[in-house]
């Protein structure tokens, strides 16, 4: 019997987690992070590149560079490169192939089949998508849930069985910030409401303390450390 | 002596067991009737067969977990080794890149060249571990080692690295840290 593994596909980076011994285990990819890039890069011999390696290619072969693909997902949007179209969830699934690679080199084991989360405001299309893209990677999508919903769980706020109890998730990504109130009951999480910026995330959080720190620094030193 | 005396414990034990099991109310099939008694005891083996699935499917889980945990044990010493050396290299990676960026604004001839010296005592010390610089000036781009964080027009030389921004380094041949670098195009 296989393990089913959890993954957090991202926007700016998406993770893979399984279960072990009753408790979730974050795996480490091949590079050893925690945490992979949700970049795709076509190298200029043809070679795919994935996660960290296709963000260090990124700026430069920025024209074969997927980055933010989540985005897209469930439009009609195409990504040309090298006059080949490729739809969003081809992206996607290729994020997952190598995230699934990774787990499967983790876990010394085929894996088949994965749960993938999603925003609680992602449309039925959306959800959809992320499904195929899942099948595309050669996973069976046993269940698509909520990321509000996923961290609740990961909180254990549906221990307490009998509570009714009203939650609030502040969900900080790297290039997005979602809040969601949920509603639990019964063993069950509603989502009462949803809300939040798609363009705002810890990257920006990151530019604007290096701006602030490399301004600082040249007022008072005359050295423009931007540069460095 | 003490032998039979555990023999007795355990028979009486086990007579106990037969007779009530914890928990539960004794099946009586003279009080129940042999229809009753019949189905009583099937439940019970429906209740005892669905259990002993649940126990085989929690067995074969855990079994699968610990045979993970072991093989991943067997080279975790290594790797735990391996780790100790490269959380100490990394945290001076930092002492070397601001050695780096110090020296242009050393002036004085003689202090450059004893703060050059202690420079190179450091990395000299921390390549007995295995710490090696990436290679990168002049050759062809690598994303397995290299981070682009600028191009340049650069007719002739596309794709390659015209200068090193930040050094990378590998410690016993895996990336500790790419190498920083201007890319042409």
């Amino acid at each position: 019997m296989g393990k089913i593994i959890g993954i957090d596909l991202g926007t700016t980076n998406s993770c893979v987690a399984v279960m072990e011994g009753g408790e979730p285990v974050v795996i480490a990819n091949a590079e050893g992070m925690r945490t992979t890039p949700s970049v795709v890069g076509f190298a200029k011999d043809g070679e795919r590149l994935v996660g960290e390696i296709a963000k260090r290619q990124a700026v430069s072969n920025p024209d074969n560079t997927v980055i933010s693909i989540k985005r897209d997902m469930g439009s009609d949007r195409k990504v040309r490169i090298d006059g080949k179209d490729y739809t969003p969830q081809e992206i996607s699934a290729m994020i997952l192939t190598k995230l699934k690679n990774d787990a499967e080199k983790y876990l010394g084991e085929k894996v088949t089949e994965a749960v993938i989360t999603v925003p609680a405001y992602f449309s039925d299309s959306q959800r959809q998508a992320t499904k195929d893209a899942g099948k595309i990677a050669g996973l069976e999508v046993k269940r698509i849930i909520n990321e509000p919903t996923a961290a609740a769980l990961a909180y254990g706020v549906d221990k307490d069985e009998n509570k009714q109890q009203k939650v609030l998730i502040f969900d900080l990504g790297g290039g997005t910030f979602d809040v969601s109130i949920l509603e639990l009951g019964d063993g069950v999480f509603e989502v009462l409401a949803t809300s939040g910026n798609n363009r705002l995330g810890g990257d920006d959080f990151d530019k604007k303390l290096m701006d602030y720190i490399v301004a600082e620094f040249k007022a008072k030193e005359k050295i423009d450390l931007s540069s460095d | 002596m003490k032998e039979k005396k555990n023999k007795q414990e355990l028979d009486k034990e086990f007579k106990n067991e037969e007779v009530v099991v914890e928990g539960e109310a004794t099946l009586d099939r003279e009080l129940l009737g042999d229809d009753k008694y019949i189905e009583a005891l099937e439940e019970k083996l429906g209740e005892a067969l669905a259990d002993a699935v649940t126990c085989k499917n929690l067995t074969q889980r855990l079994q699968a977990d610990f045979d993970n945990y072991r093989k991943r044990n067997q080279t975790l010493a290594e790797e735990m080794k391996q780790l100790g050396i490269s959380m100490v290299v990394e945290k001076l990676l930092g002492v070397l890149d601001n050695c780096d960026l110090a020296r242009k604004y050393i002036s004085d001839e003689s202090a450059l060249q004893g703060f050059v010296m202690m420079e190179t005592q450091i990395l000299m010390a921390l390549e007995t571990f295995g710490l090696k610089e990436v290679e990168a000036e002049g050759l062809p781009f690598d994303a397995k080692v290299m981070n682009a964080l600028e191009r340049e027009k650069a007719e002739g030389k596309e794709d390659q690295v015209l200068a090193v921004i930040s050094k990378g380094y590998t410690l016993n041949g895996k990336l500790v840290r790419p190498a920083g670098v201007k890319v042409g195009y």
